[in-house]
């Protein structure tokens, strides 16, 4: 049971990690990325790429690859969001599917398909609690989530920059009448969303192994977590991300492995059905 | 301060502005009135930058503005109160003043001083700080607007009908804080509908109307014209 749960709250975690990028993304631009799942890939090749061909070690390729995906945010801001920001809401998504196919098309390219391994830091060892034998792999994913979670939530909170990215993310015009260069400030915003993706990257591949497809599944459960949680809401991505996880672990242990993806659907089609708007209702005015 | 000369705004087919030429000067309280759809917020908005300027000039400091990004603008000091306050709602009072330092913070300066300020003038917002401005009467929101438009310590002011939606006892109030603040050199272009109250604290004044500038003259004189009366309810 605690092996269960610790394996849903680390799969939870990445859901989470993942739908809080594309939900910050979201709310600085009004737009969604459907290239943020292949953000996570591209996140865990860049690892993969630090270990191997710098040799570097585990943690190092870790730095490497959110530095990476920062500079990758960016210009995915200056490159395709920019350009397009004038442009209906449908043709930026569509414009972000296509560059999810330009990073598969890249990453093939470079790497090839066959699926390679990328170890943890902390191996892939278990610990004993109470009993039960837990992965430290899954304990590590936890941790590090609870980390960025706190550190986000005080960086919004207190920060200068945390404050601006939040009256960016309600009104960009009013917080360009108080001064603020919001170019720079959504530039940030993707940068960071982009780093969040390699860190779910580089967490899932030594559970999964590092393939093309990686990151594309975990964006689809991500975002039905941030439904689940009510769109638009970070802390709605993050219960809803750990309700996918927790959801898609007991009942493909529970019930069978075969429907493991139909219970986060279950669980989308059951909490839509009882709140339609998720459990942490963006309310109206908080979207304008 | 500001210079503005055959300025022409259009959006499309719809000409807001045509040849409107103003002036602000240094330390100077002007009010431009008119009526529904004059022209006014298109006014403020293409000084500020929000609103394309299709032909003319606009001057601040003594520098074309023209086609400068509105938080540069804003940045060299000059505050944009707008229609509807723009207040941000999910941020509590004092991140909303907060915020509004960015043209002048660097990091570690304190702003005690500026909040302090405005806290003298709207002591409403000191009891509210901590709430999300969302939560406030429309007569705090109009002074949290203004209040942060001082935070930026601004060279000139505009601002977009501060007694639009307010009671009349609240309006009287927010414009004896702006004839307060006008007395402290700094210059204030407010754009209104409500004359009585815009002619009380301006120095002088333009009459707007269909996108024209229709009469211009010191404020006194303008009080005491009919011809006011009929250039600004005419039409
Ligand atoms: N974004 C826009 N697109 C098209 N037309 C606009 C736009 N903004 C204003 N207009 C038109 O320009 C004219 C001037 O509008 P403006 O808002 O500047 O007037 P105003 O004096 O501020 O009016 P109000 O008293 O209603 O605030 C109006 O005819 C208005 O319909
Ligand atoms: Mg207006």
């Amino acid at each position: 049971m605690l092996q269960l749960t610790v394996a849903g709250v680390a799969l939870g975690s990445i859901y989470a990690l993942v739908a809080i990028g594309f939900v910050i993304i979201y709310r600085a631009t009004g737009a969604v990325n459907f290239a943020h799942g292949d953000m996570v890939t591209v996140g865990a090749f860049a690892a993969l790429w630090a270990t191997t061909v710098l040799e570097a070690p585990i943690l190092v390729s870790w730095l490497v690859a959110v530095l990476m995906l920062g500079v990758l945010g960016m210009l995915t801001y200056r490159f395709v969001y920019r350009p397009l920001r004038h442009h209906p809401f449908l043709a930026v998504a569509i414009a972000t599917l296509g560059l999810a196919f330009v990073f598969r098309g890249v990453l093939f390219v470079i790497f090839g398909p066959q699926p390679a391994a990328l170890p943890s830091p902390v191996g892939g060892g278990a610990v004993s609690i109470g009993g039960a034998v837990v992965s430290r792999h899954l304990l590590l994913i936890i941790g590090v989530t609870a980390v960025l979670v706190v550190s986000q939530a005080l960086f919004f909170r207190h920060t200068f920059l945390g404050k601006s990215l939040r009256a960016t993310a309600e009104n960009q015009e009013v917080a360009r009448m108080l001064g603020l260069r919001t170019n720079r400030i959504i530039l940030w915003t993707f940068a960071y969303g982009a780093g969040l993706a390699a860190v779910a990257g580089v967490l899932l591949a030594p559970v999964r192994f590092v393939t093309l497809d990686l990151g594309f599944g975990v964006l689809l459960k991500a975002i039905v977590g941030a439904i689940v949680g009510g769109f638009g809401s970070l802390p709605g991505a993050l219960v809803g991300g750990l309700i996918v996880g927790l959801a898609e672990v007991f009942g493909a242990s529970l019930i069978s492995s075969a429907f493991r993806d139909t219970f986060a659907f279950g669980i989308l089609i059951i909490i839509l059905l009882v709140r339609p708007h998720g459990l942490f209702q963006v309310k109206a005015e908080e979207k304008v | 301060m500001i210079q503005v000369k055959g300025l022409e705004v259009r959006y499309g087919a719809v000409t807001a502005l045509q040849d409107v030429s103003l002036q602000v000067d240094e330390g100077e309280c002007v009010a431009v009135l008119g009526a529904n759809g004059a022209g006014k917020t298109s006014l403020l908005r293409a000084i500020s930058g929000f609103a394309p300027t299709a032909a003319g000039e606009i001057r601040f400091k003594d520098e074309s503005i023209v086609g400068q990004r509105p938080e540069n603008i804003v940045r060299s000091g000059m505050s944009h109160v707008p229609e509807g306050r723009g207040i941000l709602g999910q941020l509590t009072v004092r991140e909303n003043l907060e915020l509004a330092t960015a043209p002048w913070r660097r990091r570690g300066d304190s702003i005690d001083e500026d909040l302090e300020r405005v806290h003298s003038l709207f002591p409403k917002l000191a009891e509210r700080r901590d709430q999300r401005a969302i939560s406030l009467s429309g007569g705090e929101a109009q002074m949290l607007a203004i209040g942060r438009g001082l935070m930026a310590r601004p060279r000139v002011m505009l601002l977009d009908e501060p007694s639009l939606g307010l009671a009349p006892v609240i309006v009287t109030r927010v414009f004896d804080v702006l004839e307060e603040v006008a007395a402290q050199q700094l210059a204030l272009l407010i754009v209104e509908q409500n004359a009585k109250q815009a002619l009380r604290v301006a120095d002088r004044v333009y009459v707007l109307s269909q996108g024209n500038v229709v009469m211009e003259g010191p404020a006194a004189e303008v009080r005491d014209d009919p011809k006011m009366a009929e250039a600004y309810f005419g039409v």
